[in-house]
């Protein structure tokens, strides 16, 4: 399994958006998560260890964004256990709640059980 | 020729002999008691104040996300909420180290939520009564009420069980 550390992207995650500043969280997505999920099969294990700390938008636009990307939730729920998190134990939890609250719209929003 | 016996005088050395191992064994029984209570009211009190500095931890970060949100010239910044609320993190996983009780990670994560969500584009200020400000003050209270931050005088044990 391949460690994705954070620190690599950025000491100091950004914003939501890439319009709205520096190392975001839809950047980290696109260039990092994405591509790393390709090539690894979702075989990741994220660190969110050492950096300064999380906007829960960052979080959402990152995890959740995988879903709304179209990202298999298997795949996802697998990135969340496999989630590294000893600074802050409480950023797992509040990681897996955006992706279930991503796949629980998805859900709402196509109308079937996928 | 009568014989004289000892019998008296070893009895003496006997009963003195066992006077003084038994008064060693209860003065080293008496070191080890006093010993553990003293462990144990030292580990307290690190508790104690480890909750001390999780409760200010958690009022400097109530107040400087209430003030982000409220206030209209205020100077805190993004930065400053995201940095008190590491602190703490910091603070309460000193709680749960000594205390060997679970981190609130659903308070703590409902905290971050509630005061950092789309921070860096929502329009400030905004109205004291809004969802928003509710639900830091929520969030904020059930983590200071919660047993997680209550002094207690039981075994760790017995004060660690889930309530």
């Amino acid at each position: 399994m391949k460690s994705i550390f954070v620190t690599s992207f950025s000491e100091f995650p950004g914003p939501r958006y890439i319009e709205l500043g520096p190392f975001s969280g839809e950047l980290f997505r696109k260039e990092v998560l994405l591509p790393e999920i390709k090539a690894s099969k979702g075989e990741i294990a994220v660190v969110l260890d050492g950096a300064f700390g999380y906007g829960s938008s960052f979080l959402d636009e990152a995890f959740g964004g995988l879903i709304r990307d179209g990202v298999p939730k298997e795949i996802v729920l697998k990135i969340c256990d496999n989630l590294i998190s000893e600074d802050d134990p409480s950023l797992k939890l509040e990681v897996t709640q955006w992706v279930k609250e991503a796949i629980a719209h998805g859900e709402a929003f196509n109308g079937n059980g996928n | 020729m009568a014989t004289e016996t000892n019998t008296g005088l070893d009895i003496g050395s006997i009963v003195g002999w066992t006077f003084a191992i038994v008064g060693l064994i209860a003065t080293l029984v008496g070191w080890y008691v006093r010993g553990q209570q003293q462990r144990w009211l030292a580990k307290k009190k690190d508790i104690h104040d480890s909750i001390d500095r999780a409760i200010k931890s958690l009022i400097d970060f109530e107040d400087c996300a209430l003030s982000f949100w409220i206030d209209k010239d205020t100077k805190l910044s993004q930065h400053h909420v995201l940095a008190l609320h590491r602190r703490l993190v910091v603070a309460f996983k000193q709680v749960s180290e000594l205390s060997e009780k679970d981190l609130p990670v659903q308070y703590i994560s409902d905290l971050r939520k509630h005061s950092t969500l789309d921070f860096e584009q929502a329009k400030r200020p905004i109205s004291s009564t809004s969802p928003r400000i509710f639900n830091i003050a929520l969030a904020s209270g059930r983590l200071l009420n919660s047993s997680y931050l209550l002094k207690s005088w039981k075994k760790i044990s017995e004060a660690s069980k889930p309530r």
